[in-house]
């Protein structure tokens, strides 16, 4: 007969349907908490108390690109601060809208604090799709500060702050690094085939040729290819005196670093910060890499990469390296943000409004817990979405990270010939 | 010349093997033209050849037209039409849905007007071969749902309804039992009488003898014989042949 | 010369991991007739659990279903919050493990995953259509790729060389040891398979199935355990490679996973049957990778454009092109049957209802909703695109979104950069993406199946390098806008002012632009399967020769039906592209068509009402937003569940969802009426006539609905498909 075996499959289908769906919401609760309070708290200070001041968030965590680690060191700041007596006794409670890697998610994310009348701000912890949000918000008139900005328009997004300056100037810093320190003027410049590592090689071979008279090599790789090893042969490496690798994609370290150390490649390589994460330190194949960093919480010895350390020990953060340290810096950045927009409110939270909020980000400069030594919002025109910072670069020896250079003054403006072209 | 169809030394090769060597045959119009062999003589590669579906060379002169080479449903449209021994319906539409695909000859233009639904849907030689079959009742039916009979009707019918000047069925009779058969040979001789000519390929020796004008034997891809029925009954080459293979099919 | 032979052995570390994933993709399809599209994500977790073992010594546990949590759900509901026990996540065992255990463990899960993906999937679905087999094998890749996510959240993992890589000096270039090892182990792996498969009896056995598995069944051989430890084998060899060369690749849930296009194009060229050609030509697109590196820097005439990533493509259209129909037939009957492709009728009632309940919804629902509703009415087209050609026409395309991609890109082009005015601007970014349709369907017209999906798959991601990744007019990669579309004075976009509602965002005049599209989309693919080109299409997919001996132009009609099909996936894409008004390529990526293409057929791939039902599953659509409000968010778990409900839907209800309710609905009813009847007291036990009027659908010959005239008797049996 057909019916009841027909009754018992769907009898079936619906029991693992019902378990896969409790299953998960008995696996997510345990898994996606993360009490922060919940571990030692060394520090003497009293506790925040009075009502919290909510912080409108949005981090892109859910999917295959992912950003789980920078929120956690976002968390364990908050914690931090917030056990540290907070704004004026007012704790800062991340209020998180999870994204998936869908720009559809970001976008729901961005109209539930564009239509939400007591959100001032947006801060975005680490959105990749940040496109998504930029209309939403901007037709809403509230700014958004963020971490990272990922593209070249980007830093051109009006009502945006910025406090990491992405790929391109970090990718110049290493530039004058690599020549001005190093003294090295054929110069290797590894980027990945698209548009953003296109562009940046483009501007780098133009500094190189016309303001220093060297010789760049351009060496573009795509991250299908499953081993590097040619894309590094074809370069003819022994023309080049060291490289400069910017990685859209930060999981390309590890093989590009792999690709390298297999052909005994032992000039300077310098890479971007993404580099730094525990993962591909691990490996060893990054030895006496140089890294430019925007944070001093890499650096060893630093009291700010105590601090850090020490937060993260205390407060459940994430390990220290990768895009966890620029995540951190932005952290610190919107704190001082809020800060001052709490002050120019006359210390009332309830005050905090987008104009408030923008003016507050907008006058920011100065010195950046965990930052770089000089900091200030917003860039010049066009860059309007980008805070001005300077950079620094260190050197990984045995798994340790020492500063190797002065802090690099990262002038915007230079970068306006690229709008052009 | 009176014949709809006329091949001229039509050969099929496969790898080393002929399927079909050089045979050469003629339908004459309005006759009913039987194709027997034995399993594997290359009956079902001959059809498949002449429309189109298997490469070959030689000649096919079809309503005094070489359409060797042309693809299947240029030489459709031309009015050589078939059936497949596997029936091969389309499952999803209903029974009139497969009847109207076979008899429309559907251009880029066309198919716009009827999509606006502006053009004039094939609806009289439908209905005119619908008649003809008596199939009224199963209509709207999907010929998934239908029964092993009914479903050969469909089959038969869609290659009428084309328009066709010329019917090749592929074992029309396989799995039909003994009552069927003889409803299906009334159906052909019917079949004849509007005008249209038919190769039928059967196994069927009973169904063959009764009902065609003429008959073409081929075995191992040869012709041994061509005959009327009373000649073939008693040809020694043929009752070899069959002796020879597995003999008296399905009798 | 030299330099282009020193490159043909630096490829060497690409070639092997492609031409091991390449085997394994011969592997299982000789055992079942599977194109596994998640092959390469086997490579993935298999490399993670080894990552995990031997790096912290915790074996992952794969999310599972706790009954537990049913109870802690519904005591949730009244507010009792109780900590049942879970199942862990991971299992601990010490601190590091040796490489070989971790090795072994991780080896073992491996044949563990091919026998369950044999036993609970491919096995039961042997004679099913291609189209239930691809569809479960991108569940499978989904699945394991978001349990990676869920377990090691994304995180890049370090996998430390097993194999000495000391450089190597050969012919004037330096190449590690390990890339000579990994292609000797190659080399001996293949030869002992290819021994086993040709010398012993399990071998002949295997091929014996592959090639007739009736014979095969009738000769005492179970064709069932041959496949089960074909499976396992593949799995296994998936594992090891993943595991020896993730050192040289760099292990992530993403990249590994995506190796399995340049495997597909070398198992296609072995036309999945040839160890050694799959073998060769996987090592091959290694090299020719790798060649390309040093041409476009050596030789000016060869174009800067990434075309290495483009080379899986090259090759798997030159062999379909050269070679046709490129898979092998199994011998194999298939049972089962596409999804039914019932027509949607336009019920004015029901569909006056649905305009005003979305009316309402899109004006004065919450914002989320109206959002949702959006993004549903979207997916919705885009799946209708589907519903043309893969349901119609039996066509699977894995490249709709790129297609839609294209089309979004041209808009901004067209009405951003070159002022072109609204009807015109999108209309035209539709043509362009039908243009494209049209042009990745040439070389497809000659195969069908899973070679198509492996066809459209590769041009999906060749789009995305050459066009999207390119500078011009289709450049996705950095963000590109459109602003609010307007006409006739009134504007429509997502933040355009409207006469009613809360005047949050997104607007309820976008909301209902969509939805007008989206009828307009809804009653023209209706329409379409009532019209003769429709009836031409399904006659197509049920029988190619039959409807090419029926007078149709199967080739024209294939034509037709891509070309409508891009037209709609090109309407989707600029509706899209309003939608976000800024956006980029994220939004039209492989991985993205991918899933598409699977909410599609979990939704009803070959009805129009099939592709209103993935719209509402789709991301971010109204069933999304209606779960996360009755129960929670599902985040991470999203594609997880996804994964599994469309293996689940592939094994045990083909047509999808559209066709099930049809059928069940009315049953569905019948037992609340009789639930009803009994509480209420009522002894009245007959069934109404609707009950009874249930939903055709493969009726067996018993069953069947025609009454047979009495020359024609209604049972002959099914024997009757010839001698």
């Amino acid at each position: 007969m057909k019916a009841p075996r027909n009754r018992f499959k769907w009898m079936v289908l619906a029991m693992v349907m019902a378990l896969v769906v409790a299953a998960c919401s008995g696996d997510s609760s345990d898994s996606e908490s993360t009490d922060n309070g919940g571990s030692g708290e060394t520090t003497t200070t009293a506790a925040a108390t009075k009502d919290p001041i909510r912080i409108p968030a949005i981090n892109q965590e859910d999917g295959v690109t992912a950003f789980p680690d920078e929120r956690q060191a976002v968390e364990s700041v908050l914690a931090w601060y917030n056990a540290n007596g907070g704004l004026d006794g007012h704790p800062l409670e991340l209020d998180l809208c999870t994204a998936g890697d869908d720009p559809e998610s970001t976008q729901v994310c961005a109209q539930a604090y564009a239509n939400d009348d007591s959100v001032p701000f947006v801060y975005s912890i680490m959105v990749p799709n940040s496109a998504a949000m930029f209309d939403v918000m901007a037709n809403a008139a509230k700014p958004i500060v963020a971490h990272n900005s990922f593209d070249i328009p980007d830093v051109l997004q009006p009502d945006t702050y910025n406090s990491d300056p992405g790929l391109l100037p970090m990718a110049t810093t290493l530039l004058l690094y690599t020549i001005e320190d190093l003294g090295i003027l054929d110069v290797g410049i590894v980027v990945s085939d698209d548009e953003v590592g296109r562009g940046t090689a483009e501007f780098l071979s133009f500094l190189v040729t016309d303001v220093y008279g060297g010789t760049p090599t351009t060496i573009t790789y795509d991250s299908s290819v499953a081993d590097l090893l040619p894309v590094f042969s074809a370069a003819d490496l022994d023309a080049i005196d060291g490289i400069i690798f910017v990685p859209t994609s930060v999981e390309d370290c590890g093989p590009a670093a792999a690709a390298l150390d297999a052909l005994g490649f032992d000039k300077p390589v310098t890479g971007g910060d993404g580099c730094t994460a525990e993962t591909f330190v691990q490996t060893g194949n990054l030895e006496e890499w140089i890294f430019v960093v925007g944070t001093t919480m890499l650096i060893d010895g630093d009291e700010d990469r105590n601090l850090a350390l020490e937060i993260f020990n205390d407060y459940n953060g994430p390990p220290i390296g990768g895009l966890v340290a620029p995540a951190t810096m932005g952290a610190f950045y919107m704190i001082d943000v809020i800060e001052a927009a709490y002050a120019a409110a006359g210390n009332d939270a309830a005050a905090i409004t987008s104009d408030v909020i923008r003016a507050a980000a907008e006058s920011y400069t100065g010195p950046l817990t965990l930052g770089p030594e000089s900091f200030a919002c917003p860039g010049p025109d066009p860059f309007v979405a980008q805070c001005n910072q300077s950079a620094t670069v260190v050197q990984l020896n045995g798994e340790i990270f020492s500063q190797v250079s002065d802090w690099y003054e990262i002038d915007v403006t230079q970068y306006a010939a690229l709008l052009e072209g | 010349m009176s014949a709809v169809l006329h091949t001229d030394g039509l050969t099929v090769q496969f790898g080393g093997l002929k399927a079909c060597n050089e045979i050469s045959l003629d339908v004459n119009r309005g006759e009913l033209l039987g194709l027997i062999g034995p399993n594997g003589a290359g009956k079902t590669t001959f059809i498949n050849a002449i429309t189109g579906f298997v490469p070959a060379t030689g000649r096919v002169l079809f309503d005094d037209e070489e359409v060797l080479g042309w693809v299947p449903h240029r030489i459709a449209h031309r009015g050589l039409t078939r059936t497949w021994q596997s029936l091969e319906l389309f499952g999803d539409i209903s029974v009139r849905a497969n009847l109207e695909v076979a008899a429309t000859k559907l251009t880029p233009i066309k198919a716009v007007r009827d999509y606006f639904g502006s053009s004039q849907r094939v609806a009289a030689r439908v209905d005119q071969t619908i008649d003809a079959l008596e199939m009224h009742e199963v209509l709207n039916a999907r010929p998934d749902d239908l029964s092993m009979g009914y479903r050969k009707l469909v089959g038969v019918a869609r290659a009428l309804v084309a328009d066709s000047k010329l019917v090749l069925l592929d074992e029309p009779a396989a799995g039909l039992d003994r009552s069927e058969t003889s409803w299906l040979a009334e159906k052909l001789r019917q079949v004849i009488d509007y005008g249209i000519s038919v190769l039928l390929v059967d196994h069927d020796m009973g169904l063959v003898l009764n009902v065609c004008d003429r008959i073409h034997v081929i075995d191992f891809g040869k012709t041994i014989a061509i005959g009327t029925p009373e000649e073939i009954r008693t040809d020694e080459a043929v009752i070899g042949a069959y002796l020879g293979s597995s003999g008296g099919e399905e009798q | 010369m030299e330099i282009y032979l020193q490159f043909i052995l630096l490829g060497i570390g690409s070639g092997v991991v492609f031409a091991a994933l390449a085997l394994g993709l011969v592997l299982t399809h000789r055992a079942s007739g599977v194109v596994n599209f998640a092959h390469g994500a086997i490579a993935m977790y298999v490399t993670y659990v080894y990552s995990s073992l031997k790096d912290d010594g915790a074996y992952p546990v794969p999310p599972l279903p706790n009954p537990f949590a049913i109870v802690e759900g519904i005591l949730s509901w009244v507010g009792i919050t109780v900590a049942l026990p879970d199942f862990p996540t991971f299992i601990q065992m010490g601190d590091e493990w040796p490489w070989w255990a971790a090795m072994l463990g991780a080896v073992i899960t491996a044949g563990v995953i091919g026998f369950l993906f044999h036993y609970l999937v491919f096995r039961v679905l042997r004679y099913q259509p291609p189209l239930a087999k691809v569809v479960s094998s991108v569940g499978l890749m989904l699945i394991l790729q978001a349990a990676v996510v869920i377990r090691f959240s994304n995180r890049a993992r370090n996998v430390e060389s097993l194999l000495p890589n000391d450089g190597v000096d050969v012919l004037g270039t330096t190449v590690p040891m390990d890339r000579f090892i990994l292609f000797g182990l190659m080399i001996a792996a293949t030869t002992v398979l290819y021994l086993v498969y040709q010398k012993t009896k399990f071998g002949i056995m295997t091929r014996a199935a592959a090639e007739n598995e009736q014979h095969a069944t009738l000769l005492g051989i179970s064709a069932d355990s041959i496949a089960a430890v074909n499976w396992i084998v593949a799995a296994m060899l998936a594992g090891l490679v993943g595991i020896l060369a993730a050192p040289i690749t760099g292990l992530n849930p993403l990249n590994m996973t995506l190796f399995i296009i340049p495997a597909l194009g070398a198992a296609l060229v072995a036309r999945f049957s040839s160890f050694w050609v799959a073998v060769w030509v996987g090592m091959g697109i290694g090299a020719g990778q790798s060649l390309l590196q040093i041409m476009e820097i050596r030789l000016d005439w060869i174009p800067d454009i990434n075309l290495s990533q483009g080379l899986p493509l090259v090759v798997i259209v030159v062999a379909m092109m050269v070679r046709g129909q490129v898979l092998p037939s199994r011998g194999a009957v298939e049972r089962g049957r596409l999804p039914l492709a019932l027509p949607t009728r336009i019920r004015p009632r029901v569909m006056t209802v649905w305009l005003i309940l979305m009316t309402w919804l899109l004006i004065w629902g919450p914002f989320e909703w109206r959002q949702a509703t959006i993004n549903t009415l979207i997916a919705a087209i885009l799946a209708m695109s589907l519903v043309v050609v893969t349901g119609y026409v039996g066509q699977i395309s894995l490249a709709q979104l790129s297609l839609a991609g294209i089309a979004a890109f041209m808009l901004s082009s067209l009405a951003t950069d070159a002022g072109v005015p609204f009807p015109i601007a999108p209309l035209l970014a539709a043509l362009v993406a039908t243009f494209f349709g049209l042009i990745v369907a040439i070389p497809a017209l000659r195969v069908r199946g899973a070679s198509l999906a492996i066809m459209t798959l590769a041009a999906g991601v060749a789009i995305e390098v050459f066009l999207f990744k390119s500078d011009g007019w289709l450049a996705g990669d950095s963000p590109r806008r459109v602003a609010d579309p307007s006409f006739l004075g009134i504007e429509f976009g997502p933040n355009s002012p409207f006469w009613f509602g809360d005047g949050k965002v997104p607007s309820p005049a976008f909301g209902l632009f969509v939805l007008l599209v989206l009828t307009g989309c809804f009653i023209a693919v209706i329409r379409l399967r009532q019209s003769m080109l429709g009836a031409q299409m399904l006659a197509v997919r049920a029988n190619e020769r039959a409807a090419a001996a029926a007078g149709v132009n199967v080739q024209g009609v294939k034509l037709a039906a891509f070309g409508i099909s891009s037209f709609l996936a090109g309407i989707g894409g600029t509706l899209t592209a309003y939608k976000f008004g800024t956006y980029s390529m994220e939004s039209f990526a492989i991985l993205a068509s991918l899933s598409l293409f699977a909410f599609s057929y979990l939704g009803g791939i070959a009805t129009v009402a099939g592709a209103i039902y993935a719209g509402t599953l789709y991301q971010q659509g109204i069933g999304t937003l209606a779960f996360e409000k009755l129960f929670f968010d599902l985040g991470r778990y999203e594609a997880y569940l996804a994964g599994i409900f469309l293996v689940i839907t592939a094994l045990v209800q083909p047509q999808g969802i559209d066709v099930f309710d049809r059928r069940e609905r009315r049953r569905i009813a019948w037992g609340f009426m009789v639930l009803w009847r009994r509480m209420t007291g009522n002894p009245d036990r007959t069934k109404p006539e609707w009950v009874t009027r249930i939903y055709p659908i493969y009726p067996k010959p018993q069953e069947a609905v025609a009454e047979a005239p009495e020359k024609v008797p209604a049972e002959v049996g099914e024997g009757g498909g010839g001698s």
